[in-house]
């Protein structure tokens, strides 16, 4: 499922990779990655890691990217909050949008205006880090760390 | 758990732009942002996506159109920039017979061709562009299959040209 609306085009393979690629050299906490096959008509890639927010020990990013740069990054924690940062149309919301936690219902703009899949992966990294380091998930859409 | 922050910044994206910066050199990044242009594209707009400067740039494009990696379109005032389709597909094909063999490639083709008729039968439409003309914008599932149907009609023909593959280098291997 990739709960992308609108017209995405393909799924696009070689980019899950890089974004796998990109979480597995600069995120230490990365505790398991899963990639479908090539040739999968629903392929999706799993990052979970070593961490939570508040009593969780760990979360997992869902995420999908498309020929069209239409994207989602889906956080979740079992029992725990659920995230979501997109890029699809969407008839109720920006283009580029942001479904916030606890439970990923609400959509408001999102504070990644940067597109490819090396900058995107970097960006939600910076963010979720930042908002679990303040073990604050309402942090997470936020464009700044200050000190 | 204890768990370090980012060093400050004040724009995530101009912090991720600036890790990219650090952690790849320039020709990286333009391979990178030329391997996803489809559309002819002036060297100065490859520029700004990759972070990189303008003779860099023309330099790697220059090297990356020997290699046909990249194709190079005469826009009159110069040249524009896109993927070479042919070769994108070439490479593709080879990652393909990378991770299946060929009795692993006949069967994923089987279940492609299901999957497509699957789709065909499920909304009575021909293709995915008559399917996104009569779905609704907020319609989750039916945007979800067409997704699922644009990925499997793409694979399905990269597999049928992988399999075309094994059989020209046969061919050609017993000449």
């Amino acid at each position: 499922m990739t709960g992308l609306l609108g017209d995405t085009g393909p799924v696009d393979y070689d980019a899950l990779v890089v974004i796998r690629d990109i979480f597995l050299d600069i995120e230490p906490l990365v505790s398991e990655s899963h990639l479908s096959g090539r040739l999968d008509p629903r392929p999706e890639l799993q990052i979970t890691l070593a961490a939570g927010f508040d009593q969780a020990t760990s979360g997992r990013f869902d995420i999908v990217w498309t020929e069209a740069n239409c994207y989602h990054f889906h956080y979740l924690e079992s029992d725990g909050i659920e995230f979501r940062f997109d890029r699809h149309p969407e008839p109720n919301a920006p283009t580029t949008h942001f479904h916030e936690p606890p439970d990923a219902n609400s959509r408001v703009p999102s504070c990644i205006t940067v597109e490819s899949p090396e900058l995107v992966t970097r960006a939600v990294l910076a963010c979720w880090r930042t908002a679990l380091s303040r073990n604050d998930p309402s942090k997470v859409n936020s464009a700044t760390n200050p000190p | 758990m204890d768990i370090t922050p980012p060093a400050e910044y004040d724009d995530v994206n101009a912090a991720a732009v600036t890790a990219w910066m650090d952690e790849t050199t320039a020709r990286d990044r333009v391979r990178a942002v030329v391997q996803r242009i489809d559309e002819p594209t002036p060297a100065a707009e490859i520029a700004t996506r990759a972070r990189a400067s303008e003779p860099v740039v023309r330099d790697t494009l220059t090297d990356l159109v020997d290699l046909g990696i990249v194709e190079a379109v005469d826009a009159g005032q110069g040249s524009l920039y896109k993927r070479h389709d042919q070769m994108y597909i070439y490479r593709q094909v080879l990652k393909l017979q990378a991770a299946y063999d060929e009795r692993e490639l006949l069967s994923e083709l089987k279940t492609l061709k299901t999957t497509v008729q699957e789709f065909r039968d499920a909304y009575g439409v021909e293709s995915p562009t008559e399917l996104a003309g009569v779905l609704a914008p907020d319609d989750t599932d039916g945007w979800d299959d067409h997704t699922t149907w644009q990925t499997a009609e793409k694979n399905l023909y990269l597999t049928k040209a992988a399999l075309s593959f094994h059989d020209a280098t046969r061919a050609v291997a017993s000449l």
